[in-house]
């Protein structure tokens, strides 16, 4: 699957660049892809009209898409937020020189896995190891958690 | 609707008191924070400890007791603190490990002045550990040389899982290091608990033992080490002779000890063997030791004590300046207090029922932010802005670290620190 990409979750917006989510739509459609918002987040695809984009906007961003590329599943409930899995994915070191040696990487660190709001948080499944068929298969995250928040398909 | 980014905010909730937290505050409020675990951030949310989704009860008024419990002013509430404490023989200034430097300062000139006791919460382990620091020639490792060479870690009688999740990500296992460039892999993990716990997964050796025979695992432990005779030993020799072989073979090995020790048998004892094993184990190789606190400055108070009393035993100022105490917990003499000062902490939880059964007795003033069992006993009860958060301080790191915590919400409570400058202040103009 290729890697989701900003201009195709914008074709699923308004595209009036309103503002009302505090800023454009391609804005929005950025900070789609770093889930730091959600589609709900714009007052108009709740209407109606926009409930078909709404549907694909969630499936392109949801879960069920997470595992699909990564085969990783994640379990929220069980995390703790103790970020073994931050500081051994060997991408996020690639990304951020932070999580190298233990520290969260930071805000805007563009890394795949971070800790939000205490729990662990797949952010950019497209960047892991197990999408790109051409790197060898990783399963650190998975392997080392020890509430065995994550798993594999 | 103007949301504020707080970058690399000190979490006030563990010993770890993780440096790199970035909070999103909008309306007063965390909307979003990141890399906090889920005990942080139940703490910046007021919530139940790894529930964030369970809010804690405020005490929103300053409280005191007459027939029941009764809302009151900062001003009523500080006098009838003051009459307590003013009119107590011998009274206990206890808790404080969940306060900022300042405020535990001020506590401490409170017990001085009323020729009190000043005790901090788990003390018995905390000041045999210091005491034994000071006696030989070993030194608080900083957490950041352990992580660029331990090659072997042990935890002991804690679960940093639950006491201080990212403990092992930051500081002793998984980070890569200046000599350890693999992390995890060049590193070994041995654990010692009673059950066996989500550290077993990770661990290259769990040490299953026995509630109370601790000290007794270490002193066979130290018998190996010399080539003696271990044939009395009953447990799980196997294991621990395995683990005595790894012990000595590695060059770095970090030992961190935890409330386990205190909670299931001896402190006192328990700390005097491990430490001694830790002497033993410098003989061949390099070993550090250091306690794993659950609570965010229990360091700061240690540190407080050694440098206003050059001592780590909790003080009795009763007899002296305080200073020549030789107890390692003063509780043994509860049944001689006649009032308390409580500072965030719940004694009536925290303490064997033994102890707290004695503190029925005795009014106690309570400054806390939350609703406790300890609330339900105290004569009067003051909220506080919660440290870190709501209210600037600071705090030692378990190495012994001092790091700002920042205000990142308004509040509408006075901080403890102000509080306990009140009563101070009070104390010093009513009882010069
Ligand atoms: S609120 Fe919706 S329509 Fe308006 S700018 Fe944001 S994304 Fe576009
Ligand atoms: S599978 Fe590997 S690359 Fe993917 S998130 Fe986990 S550790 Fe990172
Ligand atoms: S997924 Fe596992 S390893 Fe990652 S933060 Fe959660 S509990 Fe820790
Ligand atoms: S490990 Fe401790 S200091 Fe670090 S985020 Fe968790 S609770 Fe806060």
């Amino acid at each position: 699957m290729a890697k989701l990409s900003m201009y195709q979750l914008y074709q699923y917006l308004p595209k009036t660049d309103c503002e009302k989510c505090g800023f454009s739509c391609m804005g929005f459609a950025n900070r789609l892809i770093s889930r730091d918002i959600k589609p709900e987040d714009c007052p108009f695809l709740l209407e109606p009209e926009y409930s078909e984009s709404l549907t694909e906007l969630n499936r392109l961003l949801g879960p069920e898409v997470e595992k699909e590329i990564t085969g990783l599943i994640i379990d929220q409930e069980k995390c703790n937020g103790c970020g073994i899995c931050v500081t051994v994915c060997e991408v996020n070191m690639e990304k951020s020189r932070e999580a190298e040696s233990g520290r969260g990487p930071g805000f805007s660190d563009d890394v795949v896995l971070r800790i939000d709001n205490g729990k662990i948080k797949l952010v950019d499944p497209h960047s892991c190891r197990r999408a790109n068929p051409s790197s060898h298969i990783c399963r650190a995250c998975a392997e080392l958690c020890p509430t065995k928040a994550i798993s594999l398909v | 609707m103007s949301e504020i980014l707080y970058e690399s905010v000190v979490c006030p909730s563990c010993g770890c008191l993780c440096d790199d937290i970035d909070v999103v505050v909008e309306e007063n409020r965390v909307k979003s924070i990141r890399n906090v675990c889920e005990w942080g951030i139940s703490k910046f949310l007021f919530t139940k400890k790894f529930t964030p989704n369970v809010k804690r009860g405020r005490v929103e008024k300053p409280m005191i007791r007459g027939k029941t419990l009764t809302e009151t002013d900062y001003e009523t509430a500080i006098s009838r603190a003051v009459d307590i404490l003013k009119g107590s023989k011998k009274p206990l200034i206890y808790g404080l490990t969940n306060s900022g430097y300042n405020a535990q300062k001020i506590a401490l000139n409170i017990a001085r002045r009323l020729k009190g006791l000043f005790e901090p919460r788990g003390a018995a382990l905390l000041s045999s550990y210091y005491a034994a620091m000071g006696d030989s020639n070993f030194y608080v490792a900083p957490l950041e040389e352990i992580r660029n060479n331990a090659d072997l870690i042990i935890y002991w009688g804690c679960n940093p899982i639950h006491s201080t999740p990212r403990h092992l990500a930051r500081y002793s296992v998984y980070p890569r290091g200046r000599c350890k460039e693999r992390g995890s892999q060049d590193r070994a993990v041995f654990t010692v608990d009673v059950a066996e716990n989500e550290m077993g997964k990770l661990s290259r050796r769990f040490l299953q033992v026995e509630r109370g025979t601790d000290s007794l695992v270490m002193e066979t432990m130290m018998k190996l080490l010399r080539g003696e005779n271990v044939e009395d030993y009953k447990g799980d020799i196997a294991t621990i002779e395995n683990m005595v072989r790894q012990m000595t073979k590695v060059s770095y090995g970090a030992i961190f000890f935890g409330l386990g020790l205190s909670a299931r048998g001896n402190a006192v004892k328990n700390i005097e063997n491990l430490m001694a094993l830790v002497k033993e184990l410098n003989g061949k190789t390099r070993f550090v030791i250091l306690p794993l606190y659950d609570d965010f400055n229990t360091s700061g108070v240690i540190q407080l004590l050694i440098r206003e009393l050059k001592n780590p035993m909790p003080a009795d100022f009763s007899v002296d300046h305080g200073a020549k105490n030789s107890k390692y917990s003063l509780l043994e003499n509860l049944h001689e207090v006649d009032a308390a000062l409580v500072v965030g902490d719940d004694p009536f939880w925290s303490l064997p029922s033994e102890k707290s059964d004695l503190l029925k007795e005795i009014p106690i003033v309570l400054i806390d932010p939350y609703w406790t069992r300890t609330t339900n006993k105290a004569q009067v009860i003051f909220p506080t802005a919660v440290t870190g958060i709501e209210a600037e301080g600071v705090a030692y790191r378990m190495d012994g670290l001092p790091l700002k915590l920042k205000k990142v919400l308004e509040s509408e409570y006075p901080s403890d620190e102000s509080i306990l400058g009140e009563i101070y202040q009070r104390l010093h103009k009513e009882f010069p």
